[in-house]
């Protein structure tokens, strides 16, 4: 696979993509379960129930205090990650004529980030959309990693990008704790894309998203008149990017800080990307943070 | 506000809307670009466009404004009122040439009872107001000698401006304008010339002109024109075509002193076709004739009774009723007794007969002698006698050709006929063609029935010259461009031709009164034509009786006194009969000032001047406000590249963050993580 470099992977295989919340998943693993369960690591007392185990008394707390308490543990599970990747026409979208694609750094992020979560035991699933999405469910054999990567690499960034229904479907349809990665350039309206959030929140899934932007598309520094021809609908529009660069510069901030506030609010995982900038370096961040912040407890 | 070079508009109107055309052709030349955040530049569009839009415009407003004050400065625009008068910088000095002729006289418009020159020094008045600083000199057309001025503004008081009956010379005018600006070695000068633009007094065939403008290109002067033309209205005016005594049939040898008064006028009418009363004046005793006028010009020949000529010679006017224009509605005559006019006649040919009794046809009359001379006698010609030479020989010996060229100067007319053969030379100048035979004879059929010998006669009737027939012919030539052809052939080769020579004239005709050359030899051609350029040349024997105001100037030394006492008379330049010592003269004004031909100053100004700096105003004197126009430039080019640099035209917003990228929503603090 081309978007697959292994020695990215190599050098990142020594870290694990952690989540900040407790999962619900069905085997072993390495991440935090909400349930109890019989790992080493002490959770909590509680008062004896009839019915409880006898064995998971503590009888030197009643030596000490004549009553009954049952000591508890933490239980490690798997985790269930889904990689939502964006490809729509937009996605095509590149600054520099030799460079890759903002879709090619998607592909190269999310094949990697498949890569090793399969690889610490974690399923993984992939959903593509563009104006209708493309779902491969979570799994977690090398086979099934072998279909992912040819889903990615067949994948063709066109039409029109439907990012907040494609999120509404999702939540309603995967409602077991996960960890939900979305790649995408997040080109829509700010107000409904938190909506869509905020019903992935509700079922408690861990959200992190990579806001993928091209430094252009920030800097707007066209010098002459510009026909400017929208990738995904092909609506065109003729302007002096002068007269209108100082407002497209407010409208690119304003809406980058609602959706900072808004992921701040919700609790989202929110990774702004310049497509320049290293993608080992960014997805490496990425993951440091993310461990950092399951050690925290998921604060 | 005008130019000096009005006629660019055009070019300064796309001057202006450079900018305009190419912010459109900027905005044309366009690249695509495939763009995927659209959702923002659509958002940007509507915001921006607004603010943007209008700082946008106020560019493209200020330097389209910035060029077009620019190429208004270069095209050095006046003005006149407050505007004139607060920018306008006062040269050195101004020269006000004053065109003060007959035709000034004439209303400068329907509404207003002032003449041309009193509004011409209404205007002048008022500009000199706003040259304080400059120093004024007049030059009228009469004169023509620089007069220093203490105060312009009083102009109109001076004598120098007032009314006269004579032509003016703009050319000679100007010329004296610039001789005063090169000897005084002025650094900035305007010469203001108020005319009527009348064509005869601007003389705009005259090589003068090429003179005229390389002066002005050459010095730092602006000529600023006060056109004052105005359409003709209806007017009625009168000229006097001549005024000769004839006297009745005398004793022999002596000369009676009654006669008859021919006169000759020329009445021009521009208005509806009607009958005038005419109002005669003829020594103190007053008549009244009604002349019917039903086309523009009307020439008229009266015939008076002389019965007793007055001592001195008699006097008179002939007076029109009174229009817009009074000036053009009197003219004057005087006459006196003819003197003895003599004919010399030099040829060895029988037809010498023909000559003198053409010259001297009742040789009872003392007062028509002539004589024949051989060409070698030619030195015994009367000199001082002489009115008329008939040259029919070869070219005059030096000291023959040298009395010839002083007779002719002092007033004399000579008439030279061929004598066949070759071509060759003939006298002062004249150059005979090879004779010409043909059985056809020549025939002339072009002749001036105006002036001249061959004009009509007194009672309007044409000289038979069509029925002259020329058998023979050597055509001559005057060698000069200035030379008039009175009469041509059929073929348009001259019949008869004639050149000014000082005071007089030289003549020659094509064709012998000899019957082997033609028919001239029957008289009826030749013995008016005889008879007029005698009297032609009588001018010499006597001093006129009748002249042009202006043309005729009197001697230093003597005192000349009006006739009439009703208003002030000049006989420098007004009309009027004179008298000076028992000497009488009727002056009026020329014949051209009553022609209304007027030059189109648009046309005229770029043609005769065009190295000049001219401007032709109609109204006010206006001011050069260039330097207005160039601040504005600069101030227009402040405020463009202020604005250009400036981010926005309203209160600036905060500068937008750049994003960081990898920045987390939750944390951005960087932690060290051991893995």
């Amino acid at each position: 696979m081309d978007f697959l470099d292994h020695g990215i992977v190599g050098r990142l295989s020594r870290l694990q993509l952690a989540v900040r919340t407790p999962m619900l998943g069905s085997v072993t693993g390495l991440h935090r379960s909400a349930t109890r369960g019989a790992s080493v690591e002490f959770a909590e007392y509680r008062k004896y129930a009839p019915g409880d185990d006898i064995k998971f008394l503590d009888w030197r707390v009643f030596a000490r205090t004549d009553k009954y308490f049952i000591r508890e543990f933490e239980a490690d599970t798997n985790l269930r990650c889904y990689l939502v990747v964006d490809t729509s026409g937009s996605m095509r979208y590149t600054s520099s004529p030799d460079g890759g694609t903002r879709f090619d750094y998607a592909r190269r992020l999310a094949g990697t980030l498949a890569h090793l979560l399969v690889h610490q035991g974690d399923a993984v699933g992939l959903t593509l959309f563009s104006e209708k999405a493309t779902d491969l469910p979570a799994r977690h054999t090398a086979s099934h990693l072998r279909q992912l990567y040819q889903l990615l690499a067949n994948a063709k960034p066109q039409g029109e990008s439907n990012i907040v229904q494609t999120l509404h479907d999702f939540a309603e349809r995967i409602r077991s704790r996960a960890l939900v990665i979305v790649v995408s350039d997040l080109f829509c309206e700010v107000p409904e894309l938190l909506d869509a959030i905020k019903h992935l929140r509700f079922y408690k899934h861990d959200v992190a998203i990579f806001h993928l932007l091209d430094r252009q598309e920030f800097d707007f520094d066209f010098t002459r008149p510009v026909r400017f021809v929208d990738m995904e609908s092909g609506a065109d529009l003729i302007t002096d990017p002068t007269v209108v660069r100082e407002a497209y510069r407010e409208a690119v901030n304003e809406y980058l800080t609602t959706l900072r506030h808004g992921c701040t609010q919700f609790r989202i995982d929110y990774r702004f990307t310049y497509l320049d900038q290293s993608f080992e370096g960014a997805l490496t961040e990425f993951l440091i943070q993310r461990i950092r912040q399951a050690r925290k407890g998921g604060r | 506000m005008t130019f000096d070079k009005s006629d660019i508009s055009g070019w300064v109107l796309l001057a202006a809307l450079m900018p305009i055309i190419i912010h459109m052709l900027n905005r044309l030349r366009y690249k695509t670009v495939h763009w995927a955040a659209m959702i923002f530049l659509l958002k940007a569009n509507k915001a921006a466009t607004r603010r943007a839009k209008l700082k946008q415009y106020l560019l493209l407003l200020f330097r389209s404004l910035l060029i077009l004050f620019l190429v208004w400065a270069m095209l050095r625009p006046q003005v006149g009122g407050w505007l004139g008068r607060a920018a306008g910088g006062a040269p050195e000095v101004v020269v006000i040439v004053l065109d003060r002729s007959a035709s000034m006289e004439a209303r400068a418009n329907p509404d207003n009872p002032d003449s041309k020159r009193q509004r011409a020094l209404q205007l002048i008045a008022e500009a000199a107001k706003n040259s304080k600083g400059s120093r004024f000199v007049l030059i009228e057309n009469v004169l023509r000698d620089p007069l220093e001025m203490a105060d312009a503004s009083a102009i109109a008081s001076l004598q120098m401006t007032e009314p006269t009956d004579t032509a003016a010379d703009i050319p000679a005018m100007l010329r004296r304008a610039l001789d005063y600006l090169g000897k005084n070695k002025v650094a900035s000068a305007e010469v203001w010339l108020a005319s009527d633009m009348q064509r005869s007094n601007w003389r705009d065939e005259s090589a003068e002109w090429r003179d005229i403008n390389s002066r002005f290109g050459g010095q730092d002067a602006r000529f600023v024109l006060i056109d004052l033309s105005s359409p003709q209205g209806n007017n009625l005016s009168i000229g006097l075509k001549s005024a000769e005594f004839r006297p009745a049939k005398a004793a022999p040898n002596a000369v009676a002193d009654k006669g008859t008064l021919a006169l000759s006028i020329e009445v021009h009418n521009s208005g509806a076709p009607g009958v005038f009363p005419l109002r005669i004046t003829r020594d103190g005793a007053a008549s009244q004739i009604d002349l019917t006028l039903n086309s523009p010009t009307r020439r008229e020949a009266m015939k008076f009774d002389v019965s007793k000529m007055p001592e001195g010679g008699g006097w008179g006017k002939i007076e029109l009723p009174a229009d817009d224009v009074l000036a053009d509605n009197t003219m004057y005559f005087s006459y006196r007794l003819p003197v003895p006019l003599h004919a010399a006649i030099v040829s060895d040919k029988a037809v010498a007969k023909l000559f003198a009794a053409a010259a001297a046809p009742d040789k009872t009359r003392a007062d028509r002698t002539a004589e024949v001379l051989p060409p070698a006698r030619a030195a015994d010609i009367k000199w001082k006698e002489a009115a008329l030479i008939v040259w029919q020989a070869g070219v005059p010996s030096e000291p023959v050709a040298k009395k010839l060229q002083e007779f002719v100067e002092g007033g004399g007319v000579l008439l030279a006929f061929p004598t066949g053969g070759d071509a060759g030379n003939g006298p002062l100048g004249i150059t005979w063609g090879t004779a010409e035979n043909q059985k056809d004879p020549f025939r002339v059929t072009i002749w001036d029935e105006l002036d001249g010998p061959l004009a009509h006669t007194d009672n309007g009737a044409s000289l038979p010259l069509a029925r002259l027939e020329a058998v023979r012919r050597q055509v001559p030539s005057m060698g000069s461009d200035s030379a008039h052809v009175y009469a041509t052939f059929a073929d348009g080769r001259p019949f008869l031709t004639g050149l000014h020579v000082g005071a007089g004239y030289v003549l020659a005709c094509a064709t012998s009164p000899e019957p082997e050359w033609s028919t001239l030899g029957d008289g009826f051609v030749l013995l008016p034509m005889v008879q007029r350029l005698l009297v032609m040349g009588g001018t010499r024997l006597a001093p006129p009786a009748n002249a042009v105001a202006g043309e005729w100037k009197p001697s230093d030394q003597e005192t000349w006194i009006s006739l009439e006492t009703d208003r002030r008379h000049d006989p420098r330049w007004h009309a009027g009969v004179y008298k000076y010592n028992g000497r009488l003269i009727a002056l009026n004004r020329p014949e051209a000032e009553d022609v209304p031909d007027t030059l189109n100053t648009g046309e005229m100004l770029p043609k005769l001047l065009p190295n000049a700096k001219t401007k032709a105003s109609r109204g006010e004197q206006e001011s050069e406000i260039w330097p207005i126009m160039v601040v504005a430039t600069m101030i227009f080019m402040c405020l463009e590249m202020m604005l250009a640099m400036s981010k926005s035209l309203l209160p600036a917003k905060p500068k937008p963050r750049v994003p960081v990228p990898g920045a987390g929503a939750t944390e951005n603090k960087k932690t060290e993580v051991g893995v």
